[in-house]
């Protein structure tokens, strides 16, 4: 990381990955829904952990994400270099779901009902899709090997939806650098964030990349 | 409705009379509540992490919890507490429970204080909002999609 003295050059590679990756997650969205979907705001900054909930909603809101975590192979050695998420507030999930189910028809159901299992495997199959497009175009962008995990899907209160991954970091930085860019759809009231939580040692392996 | 006093992960407040301190979203984390019930005392911290030698900084359980415990100390010096425990939820497939880990920690860290635990809600899939009553010591807590109950 010494190498790298300018953190704003930093900042802009970091930007270029996450807007490659949330370009094609997009398209990938798109394609699913059959919807046009605007790619707003893209940022990348390093947040203090504590405040990272904070800066996406209310902590008690609930929400829905669908995650992988990017594992970075290097010869035999595999490190986890992040998660890439789609995380959108529970009436978007519920929205999205039925746009994917085809049930655009139905009568809005109450904010307190859990998304069913065909609600949950809907969106877990399109966070598979449009991770998988976006992991495709960085590998392809950064020639470095990636791979993704199993998608998980959670439907919780925002706080506690990121604790599951701002801990793991927490526990050898104060910081996280997050790469964040809003997803809307033009005729559907869905706003998604297309997250990627970059880990210490993720975010060290892929600026030494893109030095070479 | 009393005002409500919200801390975020990491941070711990300490409050007398009849107020409401208040903490979103606990996830893996632990709410901790201490408890002086003779004198409408009470305080409550988010805990992110489990105690771990060499680490000095808020995020760690034996840190935030001895603040929290030094601030009531400070206001009423060798009271009488009691503790309240809810969070450290295992929401992620992983190899890895920070929440287990958490409220391990955090009960060390209260026997070696002699505090009693009286009431505890951890572990499970789900998150928590917890709300401390100060005056009473009652603690509400709400689990997403689930039936809010006192403790």
């Amino acid at each position: 990381m010494s190498e790298i003295k300018d953190e704003e050059q930093k900042l802009n590679m970091l930007r270029e990955i996450g807007n490659i990756g949330a370009g094609n997650a997009s398209k990938a969205l798109s394609e699913i829904s059959g919807q046009k979907i605007d790619v707003d705001f893209p940022s990348v900054e390093s947040v203090k952990v504590e405040e990272i909930p904070e800066k996406l909603g209310d902590r008690s809101q609930i929400f829905t994400d669908v995650s992988v975590t990017i594992h970075i192979k290097q010869e035999d050695e595999e490190t986890a270099a992040g998660h890439l998420l789609l995380l959108m507030k529970h009436q978007s999930a519920k929205n999205l779901a039925d746009i994917l189910e085809d049930k655009v028809d139905q009568p809005l159901e109450s904010e307190d009902i859990e998304l069913n299992e065909e609600e949950k495997d809907a969106l877990k199959e399109t966070g598979n899709i449009l991770t998988g497009a976006s992991v495709s175009a960085i590998t392809e962008y950064i020639d470095l090997k990636l791979k993704e995990g199993i998608p998980k899907i959670h439907n919780d209160m925002l706080g506690a939806i990121l604790d599951n991954y701002l801990l793991g970091i927490a526990k050898k930085d104060d910081e996280a650098l997050i790469f964040n860019t809003e997803f809307k759809f033009d005729e559907a009231e869905i706003d998604a964030h297309f997250l990627i939580l970059f880990k210490p040692e993720g975010e060290e392996l892929v600026l030494n990349r893109m030095q070479m | 409705m009393t005002e409500q006093t919200k801390i975020k992960m990491g941070e711990y407040a300490v409050l007398e009379g009849d107020e409401v301190i208040a903490t979103m979203g606990v996830g893996s984390c632990v709410a901790v509540c201490l408890i002086d019930q003779n004198h409408d005392l009470a305080g409550l911290a988010h805990v992110m992490l489990p105690e771990e030698e060499g680490h000095t900084s808020d995020k760690h359980a034996d840190v935030l919890i001895d603040k929290l415990f030094d601030e009531i100390e400070d206001k009423e010096p060798l009271t009488d507490l009691e503790a309240k425990v809810f969070g450290g939820a295992h929401m992620i497939d992983d190899s890895q429970n920070v929440g287990e880990e958490n409220v391990e920690s955090v009960r060390e860290i209260l026997d070696r204080k002699n505090i009693d635990i009286v009431a505890e809600d951890t572990g499970g899939e789900k998150g928590r909002a917890v709300w401390l009553h100060t005056r009473s010591g009652e603690a509400v807590v709400r689990k997403a999609f689930g039936k809010t109950r006192s403790y």
